[in-house]
Order: C-alpha cells, then sequence, then structure tokens
C-alpha cells in the first residue's frame, strides 16, 4: 500500500528503462525551473507536464491524488503562511501598484483584529509556492517510482561506493515490504489484546507504544540474523573487487536523447524565463496582471507589469 | 580464521566440474555447541554422503537438524559463534579451513522460511545476486536467470518485488536464486514448513524435477516422509544432536522401536503396516507411499475379515450440530482491502457455543481474513458479523476482545513483558479490570496453562512451546468465549503443533469455543469437529471432517489433501472399505485390530 504511494513500482516504462543518471537529471529538470520561477501559470504548465510524465511512467493519476492528500496539511500551512506574512515578508517582488484587497482571514473586531489581510496578489504568490511544492515532490515520487534500489546501487558503484554500503541499502530497500507487514502483525497482535495507543500526553503515548516497540526490535533482530545468514549463503564477500552487476549502467541511445533534450529543456527554458522575466512575465505578479484585467480592477500596464507604464 | 582461504584464481569460478562418483560430504566426529548454549546442538556426528544421492533427514524440534544443514556451507562455524569439534569435508573444502562464500559456491542452502531469505527488489536481482557475487559474467547471469525463472515457473513475475508473491512462489524464487549459483550441492531444510498446501506442492515439483535431472547431491529436511521419500536413497533420523538411524528408508522405517522411540510424523502407510505386524501381519513389509499401503491392505484385508469380523467405529464428530442460537455467525460477509483486492465474497456461517472447528484454505483464500471480523480487528465492507447474536459493527476492539481471543501465528509478535505476570497481565489491564479481577484471571490461567512457575520468569528466556502457552494465556486472562488460533502448525513439527491442538483440547472441554486455521490435514482430521473450507474468498465446503474429507475432488481445487489414512482408505477396491476414515485410531477399529486410542 504505502509502496505503492511512495515506493519503487517494478514496470517496465520508458523511464523505467532510462539509465538511473538521466532519472536524476529529469528530476533536476523538473525541480529547477519550479525553484527559479513563481508563475503559477508556468509552474501550473510544469505540473501538468510531470503529471503526463508520470502517466507515461504509469503512476495513475488516482494514486497520484491520495499521494497528494498528504500533502494537504502542509499545502494549508503554506496558504496560511504566505497569506499571512505576504505584506511583512515580500518586498522585493512586491508589485509597484497597490494590492487588491480581497478579505480577512480573520474578520472578526477584537484587539488588533480584523487581521490577515488578504489581496489578489498574496493568493497568486501563495498559490505559487504551493504550485512550487507539489511539483518538488512529484518529481520525487516520481524518481522513486522509476528508480529502483537496484539502480540506485548501480549508481552508487559507478560513483566506486564501497560495495558493502551499496550491498546494505539495496537489502534495506528490498526488505522494507517486510518490515512493514511485520508492524502491522505486531500492531493488530497487540491490538487483539485491547491495546489502543490513544493519548494527549506524549509521554504516556510513548509508554503506551512499548508493547508495540519492544516486538518489532526482538522480531527485526531475529530477522537480521537470517537475513545476514542468507546473504553469506548467496557468496556474498567472496571477491567484492571482482564482484560483478547485472545492471551496469551505461548511457545507451534513448539516454543520450533524453539526456541531450533535459540540458536544452533547462538551457532554452532558464533563458526564456530570465528574458520574460526581465519584462516581467515568468513572476506571480504577471498571472496577478491578468486575474486584475479579468477582475476589471485595472491594471497599471500589462506589457511590463514591474516597470512604470 | 587465520588459515581461512581467501580469493584465490583457482576458486574464481563457482562452476565446478560434477563428478559422480565418491563421497561429497563427510562428516568426522562433529560436535558443536552454540556460545551460550549449556548442551551441544551436535554430538560426534559421522555421516558420508556420496555424490548424486539425496538424503532426507528428520527429527523432533532440537535434533540438531538446521544445525547439520548450516555446517555443510560453513555458517558454522563462520557466522554462527560457538564451539567446534571435529570437522567437515565438502567438496574436497574443509569447513574449518574455508570461509562460507567459498563453501556457499558448492552447497546452495534454502532456508525454512522464503520472507526470511529474499533480500532484493525484484525476482530477477534476487536471482542474479549469487552469481554476481561470484564474478560470473553478465551475459551468463543473464542465461541462468532465464533458466531460473523458468524452473521456478516465474516468467511473468521477473520484475515483482519477491514479497509480493505467494508463499509457495517465494519459496521457489528463494529456490531459483540458489539453482542460479550452479552447486554441486543443495541443501533444503525444511523447505515446506511454513508453506500452505499449494506452495508445498509448487516446491516439491520443482524439487522433484531438480532430483530427476540427477548429478547433484541433495540433502532435504522434510517432516512431511510421504511426499519426500520417494525420491531418497537414504534416510537420516536425527535425536537430541545424534544420528539415530542411517539407511536406506525402508530399512530405517523398519525399525519400528526407533521410529515410536522419536517424536516423529511417521507416515500413516508405514505406522498401519507397524500395527498390522503387531498382529502378525504384514512381516518385513515397510511401505510409505499411499499406493504401497493399498496393494498391502488389499492383500492383509480378507485375512483379516477372515478371522475376526470388522470392528465398530466410534464417531465423535458425528451427531446433529445445533445452529440455532450460534455464538458466532456471518450474514453475507464481504471484504475488500484498500488496493481493491477481494478477499471474502460473501461468508455465511454459524458456529454454536463449544464447537472445535478448523478453516482450511490455501494462502489468500480469506481464512485468516474471516476470522479477524470476529474480534474486529477487520470490518466487513457488506454483511454483518455477530457475536452471542449481537452485532458487531458498533463494537470497539477491545470490545470484542473480552468476547474473542485472537492468537497469531508468531508468538513473538506479541511478548515485549518483562516477566510472563506481565505479559498476562496485560490484556486485562487494557480493559481497566480491578486489580483484584487481574491477580485473580492471571493466577487462573496460569494454573490451567501450567505457567504458575514461570510468572516471574522472562518470557524471552523461555521455550518457544512456552512462549506459544504464554501467549495463547495472555488472551485468556480475559475469559473469552471464544479462541482463535491462527496457524498454530506452521512453521512447526509435527509434536509442537500437537501440544497447541491438545491444549485447545483442554480448553475446548472447559467450554471455549475454538476456532483454528491450520495447513495441517492430519490434526485438522483428529480435533476439529466441524470444518470450512474457502477458496477466493468463497465457503467452497462445510461439515464435519469426515464429509468434507470425503469430498476429494472438491479439496482438489484448493490443493487440500485429505490425511494420507483416509487416501488409503478412499482408494481401497478389493475389498472396498469406508471412504471416511479419518485417523489411525479410527483405522485400526475398522480393520478390528485396535482401539480409538492409537496417535499418531
Amino acid at each position: 500500500m504505502a509502496s505503492e504511494l511512495f515506493g519503487y513500482r517494478p514496470l517496465n516504462t520508458f523511464f523505467h528503462s532510462l539509465d538511473p543518471r538521466v532519472k536524476f537529471a529529469i528530476f533536476f529538470s523538473l525541480t529547477l525551473p519550479a525553484v527559479s520561477w513563481n508563475d503559477p501559470i508556468y509552474l501550473t504548465a510544469l505540473l501538468a507536464a510531470i503529471l503526463a510524465i508520470g502517466r507515461i511512467a504509469k503512476n495513475s493519476f488516482r494514486t497520484t491524488g491520495r499521494f497528494l492528500l498528504y500533502l494537504v496539511p502542509a499545502l494549508l500551512f503554506l496558504l496560511v503562511y504566505n497569506l499571512l506574512f505576504y505584506e511583512s515578508s515580500i518586498v522585493s517582488a512586491r508589485p509597484s501598484w497597490n494590492l487588491a484587497f480581497l478579505f480577512y482571514l480573520i474578520p472578526v473586531k477584537f484587539w488588533v483584529c480584523p487581521c490577515g489581510h488578504v489581496s489578489l496578489e498574496s493568493l497568486v504568490y501563495a498559490s505559487g509556492a504551493m504550485d512550487r511544492i507539489i511539483i518538488i515532490v512529484l518529481s520525487g515520487r516520481f524518481l522513486l517510482s522509476v528508480t529502483s534500489p537496484a539502480d540506485l546501487t548501480s549508481l552508487m558503484v559507478k560513483l566506486r561506493i564501497p560495495s558493502e554500503i551499496t550491498t546494505a541499502i539495496n537489502v534495506a530497500f528490498g526488505f522494507l515490504p517486510v518490515s512493514l507487514a511485520q508492524l502491522t502483525g505486531v500492531v493488530e497482535a497487540q491490538r487483539a489484546r485491547g491495546w489502543e495507543a490513544k493519548s494527549k500526553n506524549p509521554v504516556t503515548l510513548v509508554r503506551k507504544a512499548v508493547p508495540t516497540i519492544v516486538p518489532v526490535i526482538t522480531r527485526s533482530l531475529t530477522r537480521a540474523e537470517f537475513l545476514a545468514a542468507a546473504i553469506s549463503s548467496r557468496g556474498y564477500g567472496f571477491d567484492p573487487k571482482r564482484r560483478t552487476y547485472l545492471r551496469e549502467i551505461k548511457f545507451k541511445g534513448r539516454d543520450w536523447y533524453t539526456f541531450s533534450f533535459l540540458i536544452g529543456f533547462i538551457l532554452i527554458g532558464q533563458a526564456i524565463g530570465a528574458a520574460a522575466w526581465g519584462l516581467g512575465w515568468a513572476d506571480y505578479r504577471f498571472t496577478t496582471l491578468i486575474l486584475r484585467h479579468l477582475l476589471g480592477l485595472g491594471p497599471p500596464c500589462l506589457w511590463h507589469p514591474l516597470g512604470p507604464c | 580464521m587465520n588459515t581461512l582461504k581467501r580469493f584465490s584464481p583457482q576458486l574464481g569460478s563457482a562452476e565446478a566440474k560434477i563428478q559422480t562418483q565418491g563421497a561429497i560430504i563427510e562428516f568426522k566426529g562433529v560436535t558443536w555447541r552454540y556460545q551460550e548454549a549449556k548442551e551441544p546442538s551436535l554430538k560426534g556426528i559421522d555421516l558420508k554422503v556420496d555424490r548424486g544421492e539425496v538424503i532426507v533427514i528428520t527429527g523432533p524440534s532440537g535434533a540438531g537438524k538446521t544445525t547439520l544443514c548450516r555446517c555443510l556451507n560453513g555458517l558454522i562455524p563462520h557466522f554462527f559463534e560457538g564451539e567446534l569439534q571435529g570437522d567437515v569435508n565438502v567438496a574436497g573444502m574443509s569447513l574449518r579451513a574455508n570461509d562460507i562464500p567459498f563453501l556457499a559456491a558448492k552447497v546452495g542452502l534454502l532456508f525454512d522460511d522464503p520472507s526470511n531469505q529474499l533480500f532484493n527488489s525484484t525476482v530477477e536481482e534476487e536471482l542474479a545476486f549469487g552469481p554476481e557475487n561470484y564474478a560470473i559474467p553478465v551475459p551468463e547471469i543473464k542465461l541462468r536467470i532465464d533458466e531460473g525463472l523458468e524452473f521456478a515457473r516465474l516468467e511473468n513475475s521477473r520484475y515483482k518485488n519477491p514479497h509480493a508473491l505467494s508463499g509457495g512462489q517465494q519459496q521457489a524464487c528463494a529456490l531459483a536464486s540458489i539453482f542460479t549459483m550452479r552447486p554441486e550441492i543443495f541443501v533444503l531444510d525444511e523447505p515446506t514448513s511454513n508453506l500452505d498446501p499449494y506452495g508445498a506442492q509448487l516446491i516439491f515439483q520443482r524439487l522433484s524435477e531438480l532430483i530427476q535431472k540427477g548429478r547433484r547431491t541433495f540433502i532435504v529436511v522434510e517432516h512431511n516422509l510421504e511426499t519426500i521419500l520417494p525420491y531418497a536413497d537414504r534416510l537420516v533420523v536425527m535425536d537430541r544432536g545424534a544420528i539415530l538411524g542411517d539407511g536406506k528408508p525402508k530399512d530405517v522405517l523398519k525399525q519400528v522401536d526407533l521410529m515410536e522411540g522419536v517424536d516423529l510424523q511417521v507416515p500413516h502407510a508405514t505406522q498401519l503396516a507397524y500395527e498390522l505386524q503387531k498382529h502378525d501381519y504384514a512381516k518385513g513389509e515397510t511401505p510409505f507411499t499411499t499406493e504401497e499401503a493399498v496393494s498391502l491392505l488389499t492383500r492383509v484385508v480378507p485375512l483379516l475379515l477372515a478371522r475376526r469380523p470388522p470392528g465398530r467405529r466410534s464417531d465423535p464428530t458425528e451427531g446433529e450440530r445445533d445452529v440455532t442460537n450460534p455464538l458466532v455467525e456471518t450474514r453475507g460477509v464481504e471484504f475488500a482491502y484498500p488496493d481493491g483486492t477481494r478477499a471474502l465474497n460473501g461468508v455465511s456461517l454459524k458456529i454454536p457455543e463449544g464447537d472445535y472447528v478448523g478453516f482450511i484454505g490455501r494462502n489468500g483464500s480469506g481464512k485468516t481474513t474471516l476470522v479477524k471480523m470476529f474480534d474486529g480487528l477487520l470490518r466487513p465492507t457488506k454483511g454483518e458479523v455477530l457475536l452471542g447474536g449481537e452485532e458487531t459493527a458498533s463494537k470497539s476492539v477491545p470490545q470484542l476482545a473480552r468476547f474473542v481471543g485472537y492468537n497469531f501465528q508468531n508468538p513473538d509478535d506479541q511478548i515485549f513483558a518483562r516477566t510472563v505476570r506481565e505479559e498476562l497481565e496485560f490484556a486485562p489491564k487494557n480493559l481497566n479490570l480491578s486489580p483484584e479481577e487481574i491477580t485473580r484471571a492471571v493466577e487462573a490461567v496460569a494454573r490451567d496453562l501450567e505457567l504458575s512457575k514461570y510468572l516471574d520468569v522472562n518470557p524471552f528466556s523461555l521455550s518457544q512451546g512456552l512462549r506459544r502457552r504464554v501467549a495463547i494465556g495472555s488472551t485468556l486472562t480475559l475469559d473469552p468465549k471464544v479462541l482463535v488460533v491462527d496457524e498454530p502448525t506452521t512453521g512447526q513439527d509435527y509434536s509442537r503443533a500437537k501440544v497447541v491442538m491438545e491444549l485447545c483440547k483442554r480448553l475446548n472441554e472447559k467450554g471455549k469455543t475454538i476456532l483454528i486455521i491450520s495447513h495441517n490435514m492430519d490434526l485438522i482430521a483428529e480435533y476439529c469437529r466441524y470444518v470450512y473450507v474457502l477458496k477466493d474468498g468463497f465457503l467452497l465446503t462445510e461439515g464435519t471432517p469426515k464429509r468434507v474429507f470425503s469430498q476429494p475432488e472438491t479439496l482438489m481445487e484448493t490443493s487440500i489433501v485429505p490425511p494420507q489414512i483416509t487416501r488409503i482408505f478412499q482408494q481401497m477396491t478389493k475389498p472396498a472399505l469406508p471412504h471416511d476414515v479419518l485417523t489411525m485410531g479410527e483405522a485400526l477399529e475398522v480393520l478390528g485390530i485396535g482401539g480409538a486410542s492409537h496417535g499418531e
């Protein structure tokens, strides 16, 4: 269940077949523009591209949606934070025109309130920030879903990381489903004896968790011994220097094409973005201006929103 | 350890020319004691195995079988710590002088629990791991993977996570991962003890294929002698670290005193011959397959019937089952896991109070999902579960725990406390019972389960059998009406599993309703009064064990094979014998040569 949402999914798609270095390049190509620009229109287009790429890698929209549900608390926090502190924290990227007031977050009159001045500009800025987080997290999820632990191992081998470390990482990934199943088993076994871990007091909560922590640790130690015996029994450590690898990473044609495309995408994208930004187009203020036009709020100048009209 | 052989070009390949003659394994006076153990696990073992032989090793728990296997690939003494005397020569290499990777190149060792030996992310990587370690060139590894996948019938699971496979497939994957190392010797340590009937069947098929190819040497530790002995050249019986019997299977099985002296699950066919021999029939015959036993009975039964009339059978499971006021009831229960997997499809059943019920079927048939509904660990997506006539939907798991005690397969999943007393107090404390009630409950359970002298002992220091008893006891302190025991026989030898079943029988006699999930049909036939057979989330059939095991064709759908004694009687045509005989005692009654008290 959890691995379906977060982990590697062994499939045979175009993206799965790429060299792990190219997969990392895809990740950087998607996240770099996201951290460079904050225009929600541009970021939404980037998000659409990520969803499309994810679909090609057979990540269904449904599971992506379920995955995004886990982000809701973080996104809500980001939204409220940006709405509350937009006016005090945004200085250089502040528009030259007066903000279009929409509403107060806390409209009730008491003490220093009404407070939480929400403007069209702060709302657009906050949605851009949320877009960024979604893009970075989905890019990471995409990377994890198409990159097997063996890919990571191969990459580490290429980087001359000792095989003791690469094998340990590979085994840790491979054993994750068993550990999760074991945890579920232990929790169910204790629940069947009336155990519940509900408490508002954090100290009590930790104390209540002991009946699950102890069996998980003891079972894990036992398993670890069996596992180490199994690994040794398959010739591990015979001659680490001469060890061969089924997956020897090597750039193939598709890797070169994809990598070249990504380099082009990054360079051209950044160049156009920089030029557009110079004109004020790759910025959240550009989106704000369009919205102001649509809402009849009268923008100062559509041609160059950052400069004087 | 200083003289251990490390890598040398001569040993650079796992491939070895397989010779076909001469001893390939030789134990010379081997004694081994694990660090911190009081007694040695192996005591002066002398054993010689010729190339190409198939050796079956059997014996009760603690006999030293697994320890002996560990000696073959160097886990002993190079991985497990302890004291070794004597030496083992494996394929020309001394155990003392060669480290695990050198010995493992010649000896492929398969463990009992598949989940503990699969550690890669895909089946393909699992099969590649061994050859990679031995620096086999990648094109050759790819060839071996293809062969391994074909051998394990896992061609369509190449990129799947091994842990996503069924139990039998997992063990087949583990076997294939050894197969790709091309060892000269296969050592299989109870390869089917953790599997359901389907998984066991799958492994035996793969194993028989391997054996029939010849040339390799096999050491197989197995309790299910009926299935493995037809392939065996020799049978070795171990007990308490020593070899008690070693020879051709029939010669070893002929030693009735030896076989009866060790707590073993001897095939029913062989047991039947022992009993007949006690009455001067079947002298010198030692059948172990169903066919051999049928042939023997076909000759002997007419003589028996001519001398004495057939006995009358007593049937404890016969009689009407009153389900007008069921203690446990399900009505059209359906369940689907969050990923959409449908585990139950409209299961309806009624279990009266005081019943002793067995749930059987393949892994994934819905047995565990169904019984988890009874104590609220899972809730039906459709349908109702009623306990004592009341719906459980509105009741919490702790509330239901007072009604249904649930015991999981592995007692170590729940044991956590510093003393047995604390462990037994855990459930009543969770339900906020008064201190007096808790003390009373703990003392009563400790007395019933003979745990009184262990109350202040750390449960982790107890034997597995005692830990299982503590685990059962810790659910009984809530005095539930129903006790669910999930897979008490998996990974256990017959005698240990029987101890749990006997304990449940005692509790049943005191009024508890017992629900057992098990893959051991001998125990189900012997102890249960009613059986539910599940397949793909449906109730395939139900009835008394006699009724259920009289439907071999129906059971075949879910790979369940009735006890051997039942099959022997079902296959008898001249003269025909009753088809619903379940236990040895009953068989002897039918043949008029014994009472119902015979053990299995």
